[in-house]
């Protein structure tokens, strides 16, 4: 049921995920964070089996990061798609990881770019993508109103009538999300759409 | 001297010197020069050769020069065996590299990669160090033109004019003197081709005595390494004033 989404606009990449960590039946957060910043010009919004997920993410992280200490330049948003597609592919036949992932990068020279790498290490380089059962709702609804070079005021707009349509669509739909956003200036955290507060203790 | 310090490659004499990687270098002072130098439109590679003879089929195979992948090639000086090992290595690097990042490789951490090879042999294994010098010249869009120098201890480093092989000293002081940091290509073949000359034991350079490449970027971005034919090289000593004129049949 979880839900991850992004498109590419106008000199910016944005991503979307739901924030809901479910064991079974069990909710047992719904503050979880699955977009991570990679470098200070990329996002990895994954989706998958949890453990996986962060392991995965992770090992990606420290990777790109070793990278740039090594050789003293960051790696660029379609290196860094395909280093992830590699380790993915290299694992398939042996023990896979099971995580779906939206790399969302901006390069100075080809600006931004958003990359779809699904479990089994396919990699395409697309201007919108989703993965889970929130997809059918939120592409569909991106194929409505997506154009290319949207500014960020329209494409939050998009963001949030997906979200809206996962909300009303989908059976146990997840409540809260958590947008992020990269442009020239770096990766950050755009906003949270929460309609469910996590309790916090007094 | 410390001669029972030499036999093991792997360790220090006692006054802190790893005699082998020292006789390697030695071995590659015997070897013919290869001269690069960096210019803002490209670098050139100009290489002596030591086996001259008509029947050497020069249009398929070179002596000094090599190209490890698309936007880098280099020449070497020293035991051609060991060099051979060597490029092979950094040609397998180079598409290892696009193969996980689909991209070309940077220069350096290519040059890197295979210096961290040659290192290897002066620390464990017991082997001895490879025999090679090489000059790396490459383009990538980080840092553009460049010029790598790397020797058999596996230290390298970046020049704006560099030479290996015999005579390497007079020619680097030679190239110390005449190198201008606004050099073009033009000027670059030039003034390899009079430094080689000049070092070169022979009194009158033929082309077939030469290798001389480049490596620059065509109109359309696209980089390319080229050797010059045997006529075209010859068509420049003659233009540059390297060469004698042919003797008149008497």
């Amino acid at each position: 049921m979880e839900c991850v989404f992004g498109l590419v606009g106008n000199g910016f990449a944005i991503v979307a995920a739901d924030t809901s960590a479910v064991h079974s039946i069990l909710v047992h957060k719904s503050n979880e964070d699955k977009i991570m910043i990679l470098d200070s010009h990329k996002l990895i919004a994954a989706s998958g089996e949890p453990g996986d997920r962060v392991q995965f993410t992770e090992y990606i992280q420290k990777n790109v990061a070793l990278y740039q200490f090594r050789n003293g330049i960051p790696l660029t948003a379609v290196a860094a798609a395909n280093f992830t597609r590699g380790e993915l592919a290299t694992a398939l036949r042996k023990n896979p990881y099971f995580v779906n992932i939206l790399l969302a990068g901006y390069d100075k020279e080809t600006g931004p770019s958003l990359y779809y790498i699904d479990y089994i290490a396919t990699l395409h380089k697309v201007e919108k993508g989703a993965f889970g059962y929130g997809s059918y709702f939120s592409l569909s609804m991106m194929d409505r109103h997506f154009h290319s070079g949207m500014s960020v005021e329209e494409a939050i707009d998009l963001v949030d009538k997906c979200i809206l349509e996962i909300r009303s669509r989908l059976v146990v739909a997840p409540p809260n999300f958590v947008i992020k956003i990269v442009d020239k200036d770096g990766a950050r955290e755009y906003a949270w759409r929460e309609s469910v507060k996590e309790a916090v203790a007094v | 001297m410390s001669r029972r310090y030499d036999s093991r490659t792997t360790i220090f004499s006692p006054e802190g010197r790893l005699y082998q990687v020292e006789y390697a270098m030695e071995a590659i002072g015997n070897a013919g020069t290869a001269i690069g130098i960096l210019s803002k439109e490209g670098v050139v590679l100009v290489g002596e050769k030591k086996v001259t003879s008509k029947l050497l089929q020069t249009s398929t195979s070179t002596e000094k020069m090599y190209k490890i992948d698309d936007h880098v090639a280099c020449a070497v000086a020293g035991i051609m065996s060991d060099a051979n090992i060597l490029i092979n290595m950094a040609r397998v690097q180079a598409q290892r590299y696009t193969y996980a990042y689909q991209e070309p490789m940077p220069v350096e951490q290519l040059v890197q990669s295979l210096c961290d090879t040659k290192q290897g042999y002066t620390q464990f294994g017991g082997l001895r160090p490879f025999g090679v010098s090489f000059l790396f010249a490459g383009w990538d869009k980080n840092f553009g033109f460049q010029l790598f120098m790397s020797d058999p201890s596996g230290n390298y480093g970046g020049w704006k004019a560099a030479a290996i092989g015999a005579n390497n000293q007079a020619a680097q002081s030679m190239l110390k003197q005449d190198y201008k940091d606004d050099i073009t290509r033009e000027e670059a073949v030039q003034l390899a081709l009079k430094v080689l000359s000049k070092t070169m034991d022979s009194t009158s350079l033929t082309s077939d005595k030469l290798e001389l490449a480049e490596v620059f970027v065509l109109p359309s971005g696209e980089v390319k390494y080229q050797v010059r034919s045997p006529d075209s090289l010859s068509k420049l000593l003659v233009k540059f004033g390297v060469t004698q004129a042919p003797a008149e049949a008497s």
